[in-house]
């Protein structure tokens, strides 16, 4: 669903930005609403939807006719922070998963995977950190004085 | 499911869990001569096969290789509520969390069995060092940079290099792991040419080298390349893999409640019975009394309660040059703290780096002497991780209290296939927040005598985690405040045992439980002998 798709692209970014709002690639580079949806109806079938559901609300109880998609950063940042600090747990829980699912969706390997989970290119969040990926061993230590 | 080693048809014994402590009572009983099963939940994984490497693919809690969850990666994974948690984490498979634990290997703090213990520190030591022999565990006697520099730190605000297991004052010293001792001067990083640690850093993503060892000679002792397959090797234990206990089996006898066996489901979806002479509980310090709960066995006033986290933080500062902190084993060097806790250094890969560093509590405001404090988002964030590379990250372990009302009871509604799930609730108390705020404080002066920039300091301020759970079953002299006695038999159901980090009084000051787990399962497995087999 593209407007699914809208919301859960600016959540990410709302965690991860990218151009403009950053000078390097975020979470939108990367589709990170495909990795977010596909984690959230894991978690519970339909999560993603009632997420997208809620977070449009939230935007328009802050701004009449707005979607969370179509609101400047810090007005999501915002209705992000109320999620944080709800007084239902549940809420609470949620936010954590998001702000996660976002994280891993740039710094984990999965922007370098193909739908098969091969590793086929540098994932971003590697290259943005200077992480080299796995290796067999690390030979310079290999060789330090005790 | 595949049976690993001899079918036991009629075992003396059933162990339920194959982690870090049931495969330990599994080898030690095989050992004494008894008939052993072990029912796994997970599979048992071939390292260089199954373990890539990969941040996501083995450490999600949905579907990766190390969740808490069936063997089949598309089926869902096994649910539990939190109150007051952060990440649940628990591993299905031989080794349990072993399978992603750095390897550390610390005895506990004697001073902390001067209180709730049912015996004293010195009955310990001959089964630490037994464990510590048969792992083995290693000091390593060289660093990597990162540690270096934690070692730098430290002796520059004069804490003493402590020498010895049994730490009974503050300071520093080399981290006992769990982990074959590096391979020295190694040019090729392939078995045979190369035996022992290579130094990849891969600890918590699962030990996989050097390539091409066989699995009992991959670099980190987790039970699954160590007890397991001593277990089977004594020609007395089979390990059921994909075997879900879902009661424990109990009848009345002149002298009480007795466990006679477990009823478990295979990866079939049978519901199986096997009978024993003795059941000893080991799925971990949520599912032990999860089971025991679900198995309608007495409520007992301490059943589910008294857990212990040790409140994990994450606390970091930034370098002018590379300082690599995933380049060596995941931690190589400490810091204790008796009374408090401790402190380490973490080798994390950019994932688990950004999720324990940047995903805690919410501050207005840092507090000093941190320029950026609990969650971050956004810009900052990003500032962060582009100085992944030149960040030394430290976690500070808190000595907790045993508090009653933290622990596991069931939930009302929310199930599995197996039995209704797990509520895991963890609060601290004022006096455990207390005690973490000082080590915290330390964390950050160890850093800034390191050399890391004033400005760069970070708390996570982390959420109560169970990457440490111990507690939930504990030991002790009185019923009313314990589930299991002295030899970690059941108060109120004989022949029935604990054997996981669910039997421990306290939270063992602090440090890592992996080897007093293993001790401890070493002493009960002697003191099942003694009470129902000789």
């Amino acid at each position: 669903l593209p407007a699914q798709s809208d919301t859960l692209r600016a959540l990410a970014e709302t965690v991860v930005p990218g151009p403009p709002e950053d000078s390097t690639p975020g979470a939108g580079s990367v589709e990170a609403e495909r990795f977010l949806e596909r984690y959230l109806d894991a978690a519970l079938p339909g999560l993603a939807a009632s997420v997208c559901a809620m977070l449009d609300q939230m935007a328009a109880d802050r701004r009449r006719g707005a979607t969370f998609a179509t609101l400047h950063r810090g007005d999501r940042a915002a209705i992000l922070d109320r999620l944080w600090e709800h007084p239902m747990e549940e809420l609470r829980d949620l936010a954590v998963m998001l702000s996660m699912l976002s994280i891993a969706a740039v710094y984990s390997e999965w922007s370098g995977t193909d739908d098969d989970g091969r590793l086929v290119r540098r994932p971003l969040g590697w290259e943005l950190t200077g992480f080299p990926g796995p290796r067999f061993g690390v030979r310079s230590l290999l060789h330090r004085e005790p | 499911v595949s049976p690993r080693g001899v079918a036991v048809n009629r075992p003396d014994a059933v162990v339920i869990g194959c982690g870090g402590g049931g495969a330990v009572i599994a080898k030690e009983l095989a050992e004494a001569g008894l008939g052993v099963v072990v029912l796994e939940a997970g599979l048992w994984h071939e390292p260089e096969r199954d373990f890539t490497g990969l941040e996501w693919e083995m450490l999600n809690g949905f579907d990766s290789v190390f969740r808490w969850g069936p063997g089949d990666r598309t089926a869902p994974p096994w649910p539990r509520l939190r109150e007051g948690i952060g990440l649940s984490i628990q591993t299905a498979g031989v080794g349990g969390n072993t399978l992603h634990f750095g390897g550390n290997s610390p005895r506990a703090y004697p001073e902390s069995f001067e209180r709730d213990w049912p015996f004293p520190y010195a009955e310990l030591v001959p089964h630490y060092r037994k464990v510590e022999a048969t792992l083995p565990v290693a000091v390593p006697d060289v660093a990597s940079l990162r540690d270096d520099l934690f070692i730098d730190g430290c002796e520059k605000l004069g804490l003493p290099h402590l020498l010895g297991p049994d730490v009974r004052t503050a300071g520093w010293r080399m981290q006992p792991n769990a982990i074959l001792p590096v391979a020295r001067d190694a040019d090729r990083l392939a078995h045979p040419a190369v035996d022992g640690c290579t130094q990849c850093g891969e600890c918590l993503v699962g030990c996989r080298h050097p390539a091409g060892a066989p699995a009992e000679r991959t670099a980190k002792r987790g039970t699954n390349v160590t007890y397991a397959p001593l277990a089977v090797a004594t020609g007395r234990c089979e390990i059921r893999t994909g075997s879900f206990a879902t009661s424990i089996l109990t009848e009345r006898t002149r002298d009480g409640l007795r466990a006679r066996g477990v009823r478990y489901r295979d990866t079939r979806g049978r519901l199986l019975e096997q009978d024993a002479r003795v059941v000893v509980l080991a799925g971990g310090s949520v599912e032990s009394p999860r089971l025991w709960l679900a198995s309608g066995l007495p409520e007992a006033l301490a059943v589910g309660g008294y857990l212990t986290t040790h409140w994990p933080d994450y606390v970091s500062g930034e370098f002018d040059r590379d300082i690599v902190m995933f380049e060596g084993q995941t931690s190589m060097v400490r810091c204790d703290f008796p009374g408090l806790g401790f402190i380490e250094t973490q080798g994390l890969g950019p994932m688990m780096f950004a999720v324990s560093s940047f995903v805690g509590r919410r501050h207005a405001a840092p507090a000093h002497p941190f320029t950026t404090h609990g969650r971050l988002w956004g810009n900052a964030l990003k500032r962060k991780m582009e100085a992944y590379r030149r960040t030394l990250l430290l976690v500070v372990c808190v000595d907790d209290d045993a508090l009653p009302a933290n622990g596991v009871r069931l939930a009302e509604v929310l199930a599995d296939e197996h039995n209704r799930a797990p509520v895991i609730r963890y609060r601290p108390n004022a006096a455990t927040e207390a005690r973490r705020e000082i080590l915290v404080r330390k964390a950050a002066d160890i850093l800034l005598a390191a050399g890391a920039r004033a400005d760069s300091l970070h708390r996570a301020d982390a959420f109560p985690s169970t990457v440490h759970q111990h507690g939930t079953l504990r030991m002790g002299t009185d019923p009313s405040k314990s589930v299991l006695d002295e030899a970690g038999e059941a108060h109120l159901v004989k022949r029935l045992f604990g054997g996981d980090t669910s039997a421990f009084a306290n939270g063992i000051g602090g440090p890592n439980p992996t080897l007093t787990a293993q001790a401890i399962a070493t002493r009960t497995a002697a003191k099942i002998v003694e009470r129902y087999f000789t």
